[in-house]
């Protein structure tokens, strides 16, 4: 079992042996995220129907890894997104997870092992709460976001990347009668060049895989998508990768990242995972 | 304070900032140090012969009294804000000398009251923010301060500091190829010594200049001793341990630091043969490189250490730029002396004020070879430009020879102790993983 307990989000997952996903949960992170986890599993094993014993291994991953104490094994969620994400997608080059904190970018070696990264600094623009903070000044979903944006025929510029400057811009666009969908994407495409200028700074040309809880935001990928120049897929439920890859990094699934033994298996027990994660290009 | 003169700063510094807040700032900075020191000291495997660097660093620690007491009977005292400030010089005056750059994170915060928040170096506002509330008596007790004008921060600072001390600025030639850099730098040092003479009354001889280049030759030989129990398999002593060691050849008398490291080095040697390492098992071999970073500002070298990570090296001025070269004379006139001091405070120099700065790459490339070197943290400080300029070129250099890099941006406050530590473990996870994956495939 993996949990990735987020900066905003805490996500779970429970996996089969043969790699296929039994459950997964989603909550918003609280103050004791040690607490939350241990709540969510119960829930989550009743829901599924199944008993404490049967969960095996459990990796922590995600800001609070070191809080939640049911877990075995903690590591940084550079790692574990890596991890999953080289199990989704051997092929691409560049993981980007756009989480609620933090946006970090990936450059993939050999075997899911991560070669170089970079994150946002001290920063939270183009972060998830940088959405959630613009979305609260639109009076719009955060769920919204992304679906809106798209209906918009002429897309405002937001200028200013700092959280608090852009959300003065908003503010004043909005007093300016501009509509809510063309301020939204505005907002996304702003959002896109900021991970854009991460993901150039790798200087890879290669496939970029982009995940994260940002990476439901129909819109902000688009933006990337016309932009970037680089191929580019998304997972179905993108916000679930940490989690997966914290199952991958447990002693026991480790062997089924060694492709070099065994290929056929290997894609078998992709295979359920491709359902789920469908592939989507821009 | 005299009538006419240049325009000042702080005009009315008498009367500028409360007791209170001398108080506050003093006690602030004590609790730090202290803090810093009782995670060094925790560590399980540690050297006994460290506490005696522990005492001369420690916050009004016996060193500092000894020279507020040396200073009561006459003794001038002569502050340095940079390594590239022959110290033999100053002891061959008949001065001492003491290290000014400040890592006490609270003193920042008056010196953003007189120069604004903008983004300027929290060391140069440290060791600022010091002098003008006077919190650290070992920093304020200083008769002259020299500044060689290597960054704009640090040449700034010398001058603003003259509204305290006097100042002896040098005119560091930035550009190292040039083809008067050399003269110019060898004509800065005889003004150096004209101006120490006239302090302190006493002529710098050649038998002066000597002995105290004798003195500095021997801590470079100790220094070497150290280094090369660092270089393979399980090192007995931390990067920051090591860092506290350098750091202290700026402030102690340096014969009686030789005595004590080469009790350290013998200590040492014995723990090596015994396998006790202060590393953990199968660390990650770590090399700092960047930005200064002062005690008891040990933030990103705790956090490296405290992640499954080792310091086998680094390419500091805080640290193993210190003590790393040995003067080497041509001739034994006052005059070569003095060359040969003007060229190894110039030469070896890597600090990425200058141009071109090829030598640093070069250093650093070979340290990474010696000491088996896995990953190399970048530290910059905030608005180092520099440093921040420099770190692409040396990431794309080290890419080339298959050795990672993060770049790590830092302040003078722990607010972001927690992110620096996400970043550095995960640095150290991916070190260990392509070290699994090295074996696998060969």
């Amino acid at each position: 079992m993996g949990i990735d307990a987020g900066a905003v989000a805490t996500k779970l997952v429970i996996v089969k042996d043969d790699m296929s996903i039994i459950a997964s949960a989603e909550r918003a992170t609280t103050m004791e995220p040690g607490k939350l986890s241990a709540r969510m599993l119960e829930e989550t094993i009743d829901a599924a129907g199944l008993s404490r014993d049967e969960i095996g291994y459990i990796v922590a991953t995600g800001q609070g890894r070191r809080s939640v104490d049911i877990a075995d094994l903690a590591r940084t969620e550079i790692t574990a997104f890596a991890r999953g994400a080289h199990f989704l997608s051997p092929d691409s080059e560049i993981v980007v997870d756009m989480g609620g904190h933090g946006i970090r970018v990936m450059r993939m070696g050999e075997m899911g092992i991560v070669s170089d990264f970079r994150t946002n600094d001290k920063c939270s623009s183009g972060t998830g709460c940088f959405m959630d903070t613009m979305a609260a000044a639109l009076e719009v979903s955060i769920g919204e976001v992304g679906e809106r944006s798209l209906h918009s025929r002429m897309a405002e510029h937001v200028n200013a990347s700092c959280t608090v400057f852009a959300e003065s811009e908003v503010v004043s666009l909005i007093a300016k009668g501009k509509a809510t969908d063309d301020i939204l994407a505005g907002l996304n495409s702003m959002v896109a060049r900021k991970i854009i200028a991460l993901v150039n700074a790798t200087r890879c040309r290669g496939k970029v895989l982009l995940c994260g809880g940002v990476a439901r935001n129909r819109g902000v990928i688009n933006e990337i998508g016309k932009e970037i120049d680089r191929e580019l897929e998304v997972p179905e439920e993108p916000h679930l990768v940490g989690a997966l890859g914290a199952v991958l990094l447990s002693p026991r699934k480790r062997k089924i990242m060694t492709e070099e033994e065994a290929p056929v298996k290997a894609e078998a027990v992709r295979e359920p995972f491709l359902k789920r994660f469908l592939r989507w290009s821009a | 304070m005299k009538d006419e003169g240049p325009p000042r700063y702080l005009k009315d510094r008498e009367g500028y900032f409360s007791g209170e807040q001398r108080e506050r700032t003093i006690k602030r900075s004590r609790d730090m140090e202290k803090n810093a020191r009782d995670r060094l000291t925790s560590k399980r495997t540690r050297a006994g012969r460290m506490s005696y660097f522990d005492e001369v660093m420690r916050y009004d620690g016996a060193r500092s009294q000894e020279l507020s007491e040396m200073r009561e009977r006459g003794v001038k005292i002569v502050g340095t804000m940079c390594v590239m400030v022959p110290i033999e010089i100053i002891n061959a005056a008949g001065a001492k000398n003491v290290r000014l750059c400040s890592g006490y994170y609270e003193p920042v915060h008056p010196a953003n009251e007189l120069l604004g928040d903008a983004g300027l170096c929290p060391m140069v506002k440290s060791t600022l923010g010091t002098r003008m509330v006077g919190s650290d008596p070992l920093t304020s007790n200083v008769d002259m301060v020299v500044g060689p004008a290597t960054c704009d921060g640090k040449m700034k600072l010398a001058e603003i500091l003259e509204d305290w001390v006097k100042v002896v600025m040098m005119n560091v030639p930035r550009v190292k190829i040039g083809e008067t850099s050399s003269e110019l730098w060898v004509r800065e040092i005889e003004y150096l010594v004209r101006m120490l003479e006239e302090l302190t009354g006493k002529k710098v001889t050649r038998r002066s200049l000597l002995k105290e280049i004798g003195k500095w030759n021997r801590a470079h030989e100790l220094w070497s001793r150290l280094l090369g129990l660092r270089r393979s398999g399980a090192p007995p002593i931390s990067g920051q341990d090591a860092m506290l060691v350098a750091q202290a050849a700026q402030v102690d008398d340096i014969e009686r630091w030789c005595s004590k490291v080469e009790e350290l080095v013998s200590e040492l040697e014995d723990m090596k043969k015994k396998g006790r390492s202060a590393a953990e098992e199968g660390a990650a071999r770590i090399l700092i490189a960047g930005s200064p970073m002062m005690y008891p500002n040990f933030k990103i070298p705790s956090i490296v250490e405290e992640s499954g990570g080792i310091i086998v090296h680094d390419e500091l001025c805080s640290g193993f730029r210190i003590v790393s070269d040995p003067v080497i004379p041509d001739g034994f006139t006052r005059k070569a002396l003095l060359r040969a001091l003007a060229e190894r405070y110039f030469f070896p120099s890597t600090c990425p004020c200058f141009s071109p700065n090829d030598e640093r790459l070069r250093r650093m490339r070979t340290s990474i070879r010696d000491f088996g070197v896995e990953g190399v943290v970048f530290h910059t400080l905030r608005g180092c430009h520099l440093n921040n300029l420099e770190a692409t070129k040396i990431e794309m250099d080290l890419r080339e020879i298959g050795i990672p890099m993060v770049k790590l941006e830092s302040e003078y406050d722990e607010g972001d102790v927690e992110q620096v530590r996400t970043r550095v473990e995960a640095f150290v996870e991916m070190i260990k993983a392509r070290r699994g994956s090295r074996g696998d495939g060969a």
